[in-house]
């Protein structure tokens, strides 16, 4: 079973334990964990044995001398999981990024690029957005819906096409997750379902 | 109110704010003077007089005059000009009136300002040819002040305090004072106050204005009226042909120098090592610029066509080494005056504007020629070896605007096309110089080679001589020595020659080194906002949760983490001025001489703590750099070793260094705590520090390695030499790049 607790990592060599931005997350989000990681391969780890929970990454930039850059974390927190928010903060002024590593971080869907000089209240909010936005989404709430269902339950088939493909609940978030045609439609599909629902009642999914 | 169906408001303003922007717009007081004299300019005088009576003290006798032969004005010019803030006639009329139809080059309207910041009272004489009676105002600024003070006191009586037989007023200035009483009792506007005027008589031809300015608010030496002087001979361009003239006189009834008038004329330029100049021709579209003919060695011209900023003529003046000397010997090392390049429009000075400045450091740098250098010191010129003046015209180059500061052009793209051509010609005679120096020492080694084979050619013939006449042999020996002697003489002359060859290349590439200064101003902004990041961080902490009691520990913790972080940049700060001046002063010292200084310094302190220090520095190196820059690496490094040492026996900091190669090694040791293999790199980063309870901030090895790296040498950690533990740093200057 997933965690339903919601993850605030944050990694930065350069923050102790009391830091305010700590403490304020803490404060804010009582029932979340806020969790401190100073070496990004601790950081790192940690994201990979929690790929089943909520989380939202605060990335520092510069990890310092001999350690990977954030850019390189972010890009292989990204090789495992589309669904974390990333929040990347710089000591630097934005314009000494290189605008290719700008592109990665707009291509690879980061959630915002901030000057660690912002305000603890922007920082809140922003996390207080990504948490909202982690809640909606429907891959996430759909994952989350997964996990809480019995093993069994996750690979029973759930869905027939009528050209005969069947698909488990996890198959098609994995299509989701790979924005693959199919996902796309599922997605859409689903999201018609709710406000279907909303509106109507109840009504089978269309699965043509 | 009277008829609330028309209700209106007006501007008004109160003296204080008038001088306010006087200050803002007039810096000093000879850009004052001489936005006074291009007033007098824009009045198409052909002559204008500046009489400086009894200023060497203040006395109620100190006197300037202004005084020219220009069209002069009437009543209505000074009530509806000169005396309304903010308007300029020649902003509508931007060319002086027929004949002359001159370039108005006073365009904002700020004489009055000027006069303010000279003196407290002015007389204004003004007279137009062929009237019979000249106009003479008086504005009295301590009648101003005095009228501000007294107010509060006088209150009831409110009267507009009017001095003199005749108030100059408009209608709306009437209607002010009407109101004054009911509406506005506690302000005193400066449009309320009156300035007395009367006519004299005058003869018929006489024309022009005269400004005469009393309560003089500074003495002025005879050195004030030199730069005077030298900026006024900017005001005209020496080439451009001025016609009708623009002659101006200084006069001074106290000082030797101008007793008799003297005219004011640029200097012609004397001594420049070479020059060149570029024309242009409209009707065939053509302009020239210059290049450097490199096999040749010489700059030439070349035709290109007529550039989007339009046709300009330039003329550049270079001044190598020995011009440069002699002209110092003529000018009293008055560095000023080889002063870059100027922009003439219309023949009178557009940029850089008039605004005096002493320090040559100080100088707006337009162009932009001086921040080139940081690039290539060596070989790119500054506007102190070059003395340049480039004419253009309003017609011409009308995409060059000057910008509404006065102090530049406004950046367009024609305009930055023009600073770029003007960077491109000055570079010309980079190549010349690089060619030059090139030139110079391969003719010295030439030359002493060739003395060397002139005194062995000589001695050889001797030997044969003495061979054919063996009786000469005792006459030609003396001389046979004395050969030998001046051979081996040139011979060391040679060797010394090419040390000193070494020597410059080793000096340059020292130099060089010192130019990553924009590396240096990337890593401290990234310091500050480190730090900044934190304290405010803690302080918004405060701002949203104080008071709370169960926050109580944090408050307690982020108030002494601020204290600490802002010491820590207060350190970063300090750093970072250290680099501040533009001029970094440099000399020849000898490391192991400053090492030994810096170790003796220390005597006290390493005597306290118990600290035997060592010093085994085998050879002298002299090297040319900023000895404080220098010295900050070793007492970092001093610095650091004492508290590695802190809980240890038997304590040593050592300091070894020797050539090798092409480089200084240096060692400094010490049988501390020593560095973890891990940390051998991060040590050097900013902010690392393992000893934050005794004062570590992460600054100290993070200066070194700026500061090594800035003479391009490097430092590293190495296995400790002192046993059993302890720390070696080591420290890599080399010669060459």
């Amino acid at each position: 079973m997933a965690d339903s607790k919601l993850n605030i990592i944050v990694i930065d060599d350069n923050v102790k334990k009391t830091d305010p931005l700590l403490v304020q997350l803490q404060l804010n989000f009582k029932d979340a964990n806020v969790i401190l990681k100073e070496k990004a391969k601790d950081g790192l780890e940690y994201i990979i044995d929690n790929l089943n929970s909520k989380m939202i990454v605060l990335l520092d930039y510069d990890l310092g001398v001999g350690e990977p850059t954030g850019t390189e974390i972010f890009l292989k927190i990204r090789e495992k999981t589309a669904l974390l928010y990333v929040i990347i903060i710089t000591a630097k002024l934005i314009d000494d990024i290189p605008n290719k590593e700008l592109v990665t971080y707009i291509n690879r869907d980061a959630l915002a690029v901030i000057d660690k000089t912002t305000s603890l209240e922007d920082k809140i909010t922003l996390v207080k957005n990504a948490i909202h936005t982690l809640d909606v989404r429907v891959d996430c709430v759909l994952e989350q819906w997964i996990s809480n269902h019995s093993e069994d339950e996750q690979n029973d088939p759930y869905l027939t096409t009528t050209t005969g493909e069947t698909y488990t609940l996890k198959d098609i978030l994995m299509e989701i997750r790979q924005q693959s045609a199919f996902g796309h439609k599922m997605e859409r599909n689903i999201m018609m379902l709710a406000v279907d629902l909303l509106t109507r009642g109840k009504k089978q999914v269309s699965n043509d | 109110m009277d008829n609330p169906q028309n209700n209106t408001l007006k501007w008004r303003f109160d003296v204080s704010t008038f001088r306010l922007i006087g200050r803002e717009l007039i810096t000093d007081r000879i850009t004052a003077l001489f936005e006074l004299v291009k007033n007098c300019y824009d009045a198409n005088s052909t002559r204008v007089d500046v009489i400086f009576e009894n200023v060497s003290s203040i006395n109620p006798d100190s006197k300037i005059t202004i005084k020219d032969n220009g069209y002069g004005m009437r009543f209505e010019d000074i009530r509806d000009k000169w005396m309304v803030i903010g308007t300029s006639s020649k902003r509508k009329e931007p060319y002086s009136p027929e004949p002359f139809k001159r370039r108005c080059v006073g365009e904002k309207g700020i004489g009055r300002f000027a006069v303010d910041k000279l003196g407290n009272k002015v007389n204004i004489l003004t007279k137009k040819a062929g009237e019979n009676q000249k106009l003479n105002v008086e504005i009295d600024w301590n009648k101003y002040e005095t009228s501000f003070q007294q107010l509060g006191e006088e209150q009831e009586e409110n009267k507009a305090i009017i001095s003199g037989d005749v108030a100059l007023k408009s209608n709306m200035q009437e209607s002010s004072i009407m109101q004054r009483k009911d509406v506005q009792e506690e302000i005193i506007l400066f449009t309320d106050i009156e300035n007395k005027y009367q006519y004299e008589n005058a003869e018929t031809n006489m024309q022009g204005t005269t400004l005469v300015i009393s309560g003089i608010r500074e003495i002025w030496t005879d050195k004030d009226i030199d730069r005077l002087y030298k900026e006024l001979t900017k005001l005209v361009s020496p080439f451009y042909p001025l016609n009708p003239p623009f002659d101006i006189y200084i006069s001074s009834n106290e000082y030797s120098a101008y007793n008799e008038e003297t005219i004011v004329k640029a200097d012609s330029i004397q001594f420049a090592s070479h020059s060149a100049n570029i024309e242009f021709n409209k009707e065939k579209q053509i302009q020239e610029e210059l290049y450097f003919d490199k096999d040749e060695g010489v700059i030439k011209t070349r035709e290109i066509p007529i550039q989007p900023f339009g046709a300009i003529s330039m003329r550049l003046y270079y001044f190598n080494e020995s011009a440069k000397k002699q002209y110092h010997t003529k000018y009293k090392n008055d560095e000023t005056r080889i002063d870059g390049v100027k922009i003439y429009r219309d023949g009178l000075i557009s940029t850089p504007f008039a605004e005096f400045e002493a320090h040559p450091d100080k100088k707006r740098d337009i162009l932009g020629i001086d921040k080139r250098l940081w690039r290539d010191i060596f070989n790119r010129l500054s506007t102190r070896d070059i003395i340049g003046i480039v004419d253009i015209t309003k017609e011409s180059n009308s995409k060059i605007i000057d910008a509404t500061n006065r102090q530049d052009f406004v950046d367009n793209e024609e305009y930055r096309k023009l600073k770029q051509f003007i960077i491109s010609q000055i570079d010309v005679f980079s190549e010349l110089r690089i060619y030059e120096r090139e030139k110079k020492k391969t003719n010295v080694a030439d030359e002493l080679k060739k003395a060397s084979e002139d005194v062995q050619d000589f001695v050889k013939t001797i030997e044969v001589i003495e061979t054919n006449y063996p009786s000469l042999k005792q006459e030609l020996s003396p001389l046979k020595r004395q050969a030998k002697q001046v051979d081996s003489a040139v011979k060391k002359g040679l060797s010394e020659q090419k040390k000193a060859e070494k020597e410059f290349l080793r000096k340059e590439n020292i130099y060089l080194s010192l130019m990553s200064l924009q590396d240096y101003a990337a890593n401290m902004s990234h310091a500050v906002r480190t730090s900044l990041g934190k304290i405010k961080d803690k302080a918004e902490f405060f701002k949203l949760h104080y008071p709370s009691s169960k926050l109580e520990e944090f408050f307690k913790l982020y108030a002494i983490e601020i204290y600490e972080e802002m010491n820590v940049l207060n350190k970063v700060i300090n750093y970072m001025l250290s680099y501040a001046g533009s001029n970094i002063p440099f000399d020849d010292f000898d490391v192991k001489k400053l090492i030994e200084n810096l170790f003796a310094e220390y005597q006290f302190r390493f005597k306290n703590e118990n600290i035997t220090p060592k010093i085994e520095i085998r050879d002298n190196f002299i090297i040319n750099a900023n000895r404080q820059f220098f010295a900050d690496i070793f007492q970092n490094l001093i610095d650091n070793s004492i508290k590695a040492l802190k809980e240890k026996g038997n304590k040593i900091i050592k300091c070894s260094g020797y050539i090798e190669n092409d480089s200084f090694i240096l060692f400094f040791s010490d049988n501390g705590i020593g560095i973890k293999e891990e940390d051998r790199k991060k040590v050097f980063e900013l902010y690392h520090t393992t000893t934050a309870e005794d004062g570590g901030a992460g600054l100290g090895l993070f200066i070194v390695k700026t500061r090594i790296e800035a003479l391009k040498g490097s430092v590293e950690v190495v296995d400790n030499e002192l046993l059993p533990t302890g720390a070696t740093i080591k420290i890599t200057l080399p010669f060459k790049k």
